[in-house]
């Protein structure tokens, strides 16, 4: 089982919160949803499937370092 | 599974070195002479990582509702991980955060409203606050 980086990313698109991830591993891969659950499955699913073998997912936060947090953040003012 | 174990709407908060600072915290009421106004309050919020999920990304989401029509007015969503925390063995994580931009959620009319919170899906506690007008007198 292979082991890849899934760089996390969160910003905010047409007032919705977007997840989406990028490897390094794999130039060209992205993955995209609403949560971070969705993108998990979403991203390990396709990245098996690229791979053809299942692989385990070491996760990157992109944020600011607060201490001992790294934390990324967006807000959406609806009305 | 991650979970919210505080959220208290207050004048104001800040974390500074791990630790929580909370000044005049519990509001309920917020006075406004006049409207639209901006909510104008923050919300500190304690989380509970898990030991064994403090590798992971967090998603943690504030939204405010208005309670007379569930509209939501605001959502601030965050990510976090956790990168450096010294814990003992099977120590869960206890992570404070403060959501200062919920100050800035529009308050277009008098009423209640509902602050939600979660991590990862999972919803702490439903908090209320009363945007009234200032009392006569």
């Amino acid at each position: 089982m292979a082991t890849i980086e899934l760089v996390i990313h969160i910003e905010a698109a047409n007032g919705e919160a977007v997840w989406w991830a990028e490897s390094p591993e794999v130039p060209g891969f992205s993955a995209a949803a609403p949560t971070l659950a969705e993108l998990r499955t979403r991203a390990t699913a396709a990245l098996a499937e690229l791979r053809d073998d299942p692989v385990e997912i070491v996760e990157r936060l992109v944020g600011e370092e607060r201490g001992d947090v790294r934390v990324a953040e967006t807000e959406l003012v609806i009305a | 599974m991650a979970e919210l174990t505080a959220g208290i709407v207050c004048e104001f908060a800040q974390v500074r070195e791990r630790l929580l600072f909370v000044s005049s915290g519990a509001i309920t009421r917020v006075v406004h002479e006049t409207l639209p106004a901006r909510l104008g309050v923050m919300l500190a919020m304690v989380v509970e990582v898990p030991h064994d999920e403090r590798d992971r990304a967090h998603d943690l989401r504030v939204a405010v509702y208005r309670n007379d029509t569930a509209q939501r007015t605001f959502e601030w969503v965050a990510g976090f991980q956790v990168t450096g925390y010294a814990a003992q063995p099977g120590e869960s994580l206890y992570l404070p955060f403060v959501a200062a931009e919920m100050g800035t959620a529009p308050i277009p009319v008098y009423g209640g409203y509902d602050i939600r919170m979660s991590v990862d899906g999972n919803d702490g506690p439903l908090l209320t606050v009363y945007v009234v007008d200032k009392p006569p007198g």
